[in-house]
């Protein structure tokens, strides 16, 4: 068992990409850390760099206490599950899980057990004298974390390994590699561009774009404070609203006007982000989860309203979303628009975008299903203000303390 | 979507009423090419359906009706001969020397060669395959006589080494295994080095498996081109003791096998001689089949 240490580490390719710059990070001993982000954006690099598939340019990477930088593949003790399986496809499925035991010289009496036990494990015991072809997705998917776990290497690495799962399995099996990790606690590292993958599996989520670490925290600190624009609207299904807003003085107050709307901030809001005093007579952009938006009237005390258009209803059973367009400026600066990886949402945007004015904005909330809402209809939504999130407009990072 | 129904529904009834002539008129047209298609591969079969009926022929049969594609009376004299004849015996054994080394061993080097130029990085790998594909726009029959010259330099003349090495290695197997290999998927053989496997164990355990279909490609031309090489066995020995099936086959039709045309004899020894490669595309046609798949989900 080890822990895995990124130091300083940089990949230049041939060309002069940068595929990851400078990045730090510490995974801890038997923890399962996610890598999420848009494609491109170095997670799967620093994956294969701890693998050994490619070389670090820059920096170090050690596991446990090792530095591995120079050690090939098969020294450094880790297993891998490809995005598309890699299996053998003239072995069994007895053969593909042994393989790596083989490599080792590890007599067939002794492999035996092992592979057996790791079938056990992953429901494949039936299966073991198949070729891969005879197996379904699943199943396939299967062998391959099979491989990876009758070695019981220190590091379990994974490339989007549910990605080419329909949406059920994905589901099902999202649960059984968490489950899995938990009975072996080997440390895992798991690369995804899902974010709801990413939130629901990991210990801790490493967000990346281009090549630069945003945030490493637990999902749910990624969820509630996100550093930045581009992981407040990247982290979280439906995504977060992103309006642009301007801080004014009130009185003693300090209020938050969007588009035609004034929103009174509460002291608790400012008490918790004393920087926003500094940003008052300036332009912020402001976000508001879908979850933070009621139906008028559901809320009093700490909330504001918006007034707008109901374009469209997505009924989800216990819940709707509604997609109202009000009167405001989005924020369509490109740490968003990146994160963005809900096609409505996007969609949405560019219908926006295209909008000659642009001064209106495309808000998602998450509605109760006993909201009766029409479209067309013109309605109030109420803000959380103490759910609000603010950020920098230039930096696109949060405003905190 | 709706465009392409609107206009089926739209064009049905005249559809309709045109059906029946259509079909006569397709039909027509579709038996027509069949029929000239069929005759162009019977003139294409015909030099090798005379071969067969002539070695089945007696002697002033075969002169009589050259043409004539039913022996009367038939007769198998001419392979009793052809067996009792030690000349062929021999033939069959230096074509079947040759043959399997130079069929075996290309396989062999070719899938290295290609492996090397698919997936190894190294200095000149870009040059050394142009060469390669540059080897290939040679026509073979330029470099028979520098080939004689160097064969005898090298002292292999009159040897089986001169007829088999300069066989070895072809370029057009090096380029067909090295675009198959690149087509082999990388996860597969990266998860092999995670695995613990070195370059030598990818390539023998895991690539060459999965390369099958290449191999077998591979192995048919290289055995068909051997067992059928002529010009090569010319000039890379002389010794009648180093005759092969092909150069004693071409002696005996150019008349050096006593008098009378012996299109019996000479027909019959062709007719063997196309047996070995007829097999082997009869075996192998359907084993040629995708054995990559199930490694990786497309």
């Amino acid at each position: 068992m080890a822990g895995i240490t990124f130091d300083n580490v940089t990949k230049t390719y041939g060309d002069g990409t940068r595929a990851v710059s400078d990045l730090n990070l510490d995974v801890e001993d038997g923890e399962f850390v996610v890598f999420v982000g848009p494609s491109g954006c170095g997670k799967t690099t620093a994956l294969r760099m701890i693998a050994g598939l490619e070389e670090v340019s820059d920096g170090e990477i050690r596991i446990g206490e090792r530095v591995v930088n120079n050690l090939q593949p098969r020294d450094r003790d880790v297993a891998m599950v490809f995005q598309n399986y890699a299996l053998y496809p003239h072995m069994t499925v007895a053969e593909n899980i042994g393989f790596a035991l083989r490599m080792r010289k590890m007599s067939k009496q002794e492999a035996r057990p092992r592979i057996e036990e790791t079938a056990r494990i992953l429901g494949l015991v039936d299966h073991l004298d198949r070729k891969p072809r005879q197996l379904s997705g699943g199943q396939r998917q299967r062998v391959a974390m099979g491989r990876a776990i009758v070695r019981e290497p220190q590091v379990f690495l994974m490339d989007e390994p549910l990605s080419n799962l329909d949406a059920k399995l994905r589901v099902q099996m999202r649960a059984e590699i968490a489950r899995i990790q938990r009975q072996l606690s080997v440390t895992t590292v798991y690369v995804t561009h899902d974010q709801v993958e990413a939130m629901t599996m990991g210990d801790r989520v490493a967000v990346l774009r281009r090549g630069l670490l945003q945030q490493f925290e637990p999902p749910q600190r990624l969820y509630e404070q996100p550093a930045n624009l581009f992981v407040a609207s990247f982290i979280g299904s439906p995504a977060m609203n992103i309006l642009e807003a301007t801080l004014e003085r009130n009185g003693d107050d300090v209020v938050c006007r969007v588009g035609s709307t004034t929103l009174t901030l509460p002291a608790e809001v400012l008490s918790a982000r004393p920087a926003l005093v500094s940003y008052v007579g300036k332009s912020v952009a402001v976000g508001i989860r879908p979850e933070a938006l009621h139906h008028s009237g559901r809320l009093n005390g700490g909330s504001g309203r918006l007034r707008g258009v109901v374009r469209a209803i997505e009924a989800l059973g216990p819940e709707q979303l509604a997609h109202v367009e009000v009167e405001a400026q989005p924020v369509l600066v490109e740490d968003v628009v990146e994160g963005l990886v809900d096609a409505d949402q996007a969609e949405d945007l560019a219908e926006i975008m295209t909008d000659s004015d642009g001064a209106k904005a495309m808000l998602v909330a998450r509605l109760d299903a006993s909201a009766s809402l029409r479209p067309e209809e013109t309605v109030e939504l109420a803000v959380d203000l103490r759910k609000l999130h603010f950020f920098d407009l230039e930096s696109g990072a949060t405003i905190g303390a | 979507m709706s465009g392409t129904a609107a206009s089926t529904a739209r064009g049905e009834p005249r559809k309709l009423r045109t059906t029946k002539s259509a079909v006569r008129r397709h039909r027509a047209g579709r038996m027509l090419t069949y029929s000239f298609l069929a005759a162009v591969a019977l003139i294409y079969l015909f030099p090798f359906l005379i071969a067969i009926a002539t070695s089945f022929k007696t002697e002033p049969n075969a002169t009589a009706n050259p043409l004539s594609l039913a022996p009367s009376p038939p007769t198998t004299s001419a392979f009793h001969q052809l067996y009792q004849d030690q000349d062929f015996l021999l033939w069959v054994k230096n074509s079947l020397i040759v043959t399997l080394s130079v069929t075996f061993l290309r396989v062999f080097l070719d899938s290295l060669a290609g492996y090397a130029l698919a997936r190894l990085r190294f200095r000149g790998r870009g040059a050394a395959f142009a060469t390669i594909v540059a080897v290939m726009a040679v026509p073979g029959v330029v470099l028979l006589i520098p080939k004689f010259l160097m064969i005898r330099q090298l002292g292999i003349y009159n040897t089986y080494y001169g007829m088999i090495i300069p066989l070895l290695v072809d370029a057009a197997g090096v380029f067909i295994m090295k675009n198959f290999f690149e087509s082999i998927p990388t996860s597969v053989e990266e998860s092999a080095r995670i695995d613990g496997a070195g370059i030598f164990r990818i390539y023998w355990s895991i690539v060459l498996p999965m390369a099958r279909p290449a191999l077998i490609t591979i192995f048919i031309l290289a055995f068909q081109g051997s067992w059928n090489e002529l010009a090569h066995f010319i000039i890379s020995a002389q010794s009648t003791s180093l005759n092969t099936l092909t150069k004693g086959v071409a002696q005996l039709a150019s008349g050096q096998l006593g008098s009378g045309n012996r299109y019996p004899l000479k027909l019959a020894a062709s007719t063997l001689m196309t047996i070995p490669v007829a097999v082997l595309f009869f075996v192998f046609q359907r084993r040629i089949m995708n054995v990559a798949s199930g490694a990786v989900k497309e």
